[in-house]
């Protein structure tokens, strides 16, 4: 699991996940996501590197994305492939966390007022 | 390392036969659980799966496999998790047998969809991927034994 963080323009912080968040993966992400999320009020998420995500790795979102927007934040998805796409769609939770395929759209999803 | 596999023909290789059971025996708790996909990767590809379809088995093989790792067995059991994968031309099965506690994934409640992150309940998420993934599940108490297949078109 690599983890890549990038501060963008207009205080987004831009998370690059590569790998599989399996639960080995998911636990890899606890502590560096739970500092992100304490840190800011907008953050991206690129799965474009993520070959695979299970329960646990939507459990990591789902705590991130609570978080954030607990303190009036937002979190927004960038670029899932197809396959983990499907697993995002499980029980309804790609309806909870927005997706988007391209960055400039994202970043105004996160930074809306 | 305490792992084990093995490939056990199911009948002599006459070409017609039953496809040969895939074996891998894992223990209990985390430790064994990050040999699992870069063996069922290894099968797959050997056996020909599309990339989609072990996508979606290595999923339903996440989820079955780490609930029995993780939640079937007191701490440091001396015990272990069979995974069995055979792969026919119009589907593959995934078989998990342990002695863990007695767990069957298909008394869960049917999935729901949540409305709110704050509704989503632990434990339901891996089992809703299981039932999506899968084309077909079935689970046994056999003995002391839990039994779960998992069946996937092809």
């Amino acid at each position: 699991m690599r983890i890549e963080v990038q501060d963008l323009d207009g205080g987004v912080c831009l998370v690059a996940l590569a790998g599989a968040i399996d639960i080995i993966g998911a636990q890899q992400l606890d502590t560096p996501m739970t500092t992100i999320a304490n840190t800011h009020r907008s953050v991206l998420i690129d799965l474009s590197g993520v070959a695979f995500i299970a329960s646990m790795g939507l459990r990591a979102l789902i705590h991130i994305t609570r978080t954030v927007t607990a303190k009036g934040g937002r979190v927004a998805l960038l670029n899932p492939t197809p396959g983990v796409t499907g697993v995002l769609e499980t029980n309804g939770i790609s309806d909870l966390i927005p997706i988007f395929h391209d960055l400039q759209t994202a970043v105004q999803a996160v930074t809306a007022p | 390392m305490s792992i084990r596999h093995e490939r056990i023909p199911a009948a002599p290789d006459t070409g017609s036969g039953p496809a040969p059971q895939e074996r891998l025996l894992i223990r209990p708790g985390l430790q064994d659980l990050p040999l699992v996909y870069p063996w069922f990767e290894s099968v797959a590809n050997r056996l020909g799966l599309q990339e989609n379809e072990t996508f979606r088995i290595h999923v339903a093989l996440e989820e079955a496999v780490s609930n029995a790792a993780r939640h079937g067995f007191p701490p440091d059991a001396d015990a272990w998790i069979e995974i069995g994968v055979v792969v026919e031309p119009t589907h593959a099965v995934v078989t998990i047998i342990d002695q863990g506690k007695p767990f069957d994934p298909l008394s869960a409640a049917p999935p729901k969809r949540y409305t709110s992150l704050d509704d989503v309940v632990p434990g339901g998420l891996g089992i809703s991927l299981m039932r999506k993934f899968t084309s077909a599940m079935h689970y046994a108490r056999v003995g002391e034994s839990n039994r779960l297949t998992m069946v996937f078109e092809r």
